[in-house]
């Protein structure tokens, strides 16, 4: 019941703040890209851009919504409730992940079609959807301020997105395993390809795994740095 | 209800404590008051107790058990009114209080009768973006006692109000009482504390200097005095003298036989009063 009543104030809550407006603008660039492109570029850009959709929602728009919230003071009145951290992050993580889902959905329809692999493409995209969630949370935590933010969301953009140069061709390394984007590229990349049974569980596994850890730590740092250090006003 | 003793507290980072080892119980059904100066950890203080600050020295019990080892049950049985307000500003009043009600498993009181309460009813349906500070501290102090809890943490209930609806709250404070709610509360305004508290800490620096009645300091601590205005030499002058022994006053009786006197008051001390003289400290 709390945890339906906190979700419904989330989706409110991203609405009102014109999250969805913002979230259609860039869906429809997506479009207008996906269908102008052929070939080689088109499976390169839509593989790209489903991996940017995840990451995207994951750290911006994860942490504009705790950056709202410390600003309009709310945790503070939210964590003197019954509510728990792991149901207040549940919530923000399903609303977001359902948004991102929705349009990794739509962006593989717009390209090729219904995904044969409907069910490995769904794990993929929400498994990576999620991780990105709870490393936004951790990053949100841990910046003071909005630039701090912005900063900080970039430079792990980038370190995550280092195994698209695998991807791409660039640079190929059995290292970049390790890597969860390593595991979301591949998953994704059954719109395109056949996956061997090997790339499946060990990209399914990494991605299961670095979402336990990440939810653990985003869970123990939103206590320790949003809540008890709430004690700043 | 609460006993807490020994309580000390230092924010990560800072060198110092700001809480510096008070201790002080509340029972049940009673309104005690922290009054001091601002910085003197009443906010810091009333945190500890909602459990949004960690790592405290001391013990505090609740109900008998150590505050750190109760879990999110305890968040059922209080109410908390912030000393700023923390609304989400794109809903309205209702909507906030419709929302905060829903993490309840208690039934709370339905979000019109509660704005009526405090003279928002008309107000219910506008973003808290657009209220003015005053408005939103009425919604701040409704939402903290919408759930009925047993213990109501209230930190400047009534800053930045009209004396109106000061006046309103203060009465639904009573009526908790009445109801037989125990309530914290956090003040640096000696009427506040003097209509409300049936005990105040003296809180200066992190010290509790004393604990009392109201009315048992004015008794114990308070001095009456008469204080005279009379003209001499065609100059309105004005002398205050102890009541204790105004009859043997030499100085006070030469005054009555000029005749010469305009006003005469007895003057009691102010809380305030008994409070600077206790902790050489002003309230402000
Ligand atoms: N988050 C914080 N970090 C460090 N020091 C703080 C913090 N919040 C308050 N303080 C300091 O602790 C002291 C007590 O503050 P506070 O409890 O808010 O006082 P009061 O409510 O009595 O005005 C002040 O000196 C204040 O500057
Ligand atoms: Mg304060």
């Amino acid at each position: 019941m709390r945890a339906i009543s906190l979700l419904k104030h989330d989706i409110i809550f991203q609405f009102r703040h014109r999250f969805y407006y913002a979230y259609f603008f860039i869906l429809a660039v997506y479009y207008s890209i996906i269908t102008n492109v052929s070939g080689v570029a088109k499976d390169f850009l839509t593989i790209f851009i489903l991996f940017s959709d995840t990451t995207v929602l994951g750290f911006f728009f994860v942490g504009g919504l705790i950056l709202l919230e410390r600003d309009q003071n709310t945790l503070q009145s939210i964590f003197v409730t019954p509510v728990k951290v792991g149901e207040y992050l549940f919530s923000k993580t399903v609303s977001l992940t359902v948004l991102s889902y929705i349009a990794s959905v739509f962006i593989a329809l717009v390209a090729y079609g219904f995904p044969d692999q409907f069910l490995l493409f769904s794990a993929g995209a929400i498994l990576s959807s999620t991780f990105f969630i709870f490393t936004g949370i951790a990053i949100a935590v841990r910046s003071k301020t909005v630039n701090k933010y912005f900063f900080n969301a970039i430079v792990f953009t980038m370190i995550f997105f280092v195994p698209i140069v695998d991807f791409v061709g660039i640079f190929k390394s059995r290292l970049f395993v390790v890597f969860p984007t390593y595991a979301t590229v591949t998953l994704f990349s059954v719109l395109i390809r056949e996956l061997t049974f090997f790339e499946k569980t060990a990209s399914l596994i990494s991605l299961l795994l670095w979402n336990c850890g990440m939810f653990f730590v985003a869970k123990k740092w939103f206590y320790r740095f949003e809540i008890l250090k709430n004690g700043k006003n | 209800m609460i006993d807490v003793s020994g309580l000390k507290f230092r924010y990560p980072g800072s060198d110092a404590d700001v809480v510096k080892g008070i201790d002080f119980s509340v029972s049940r059904g009673e309104i005690f008051g922290f009054l001091g100066p601002s910085g003197a950890g009443k906010s810091t203080t009333q945190k500890i107790l909602i459990k949004i600050l960690s790592g405290y020295g001391g013990s505090i019990k609740v109900e008998g058990n150590e505050l750190s080892s109760l879990d999110s049950g305890y968040f059922e049985k209080i109410g908390v009114a912030f000393e700023f307000p923390n609304l989400y500003s794109k809903f309205t009043a209702v909507e906030n209080l419709n929302f905060f009600s829903s993490l309840y498993s208690a039934k709370c009181t339905d979000p019109q009768k509660l704005l009526e309460m405090l003279g928002l009813e008309k107000d219910g349906g506008t973003f808290v973006s657009a209220y003015s500070k005053g408005m939103k501290m009425r919604l701040n102090f409704l939402r903290a006692i919408m759930h009925n809890p047993e213990i109501l943490f209230l930190d400047e209930p009534t800053s930045g109000l009209d004396p109106a609806n000061a006046r309103k709250m203060k009465d639904i404070i009573k009526m908790k009482k009445g109801e037989g709610k125990t309530i914290f509360l956090t003040t640096h305004d000696m009427h506040t504390a003097e209509e409300l508290c049936d005990r105040v800490a003296f809180i200066v620096d992190g010290s509790i200097s004393l604990i009392d009645s109201p009315r048992n300091l004015k008794i114990k601590k308070g001095k009456k005095a008469v204080k005279v205005e009379y003209v001499e030499e065609n100059i309105l002058k004005s002398d205050s003298f102890p009541l204790d022994d105004i009859n043997e006053n030499k100085r006070f009786q030469d005054i009555l036989k000029t005749g010469s006197v305009e006003t005469i008051h007895t003057m009691e001390s102010t809380l305030e009063d008994i409070f600077i003289e206790t902790t050489g400290r002003r309230l402000l």
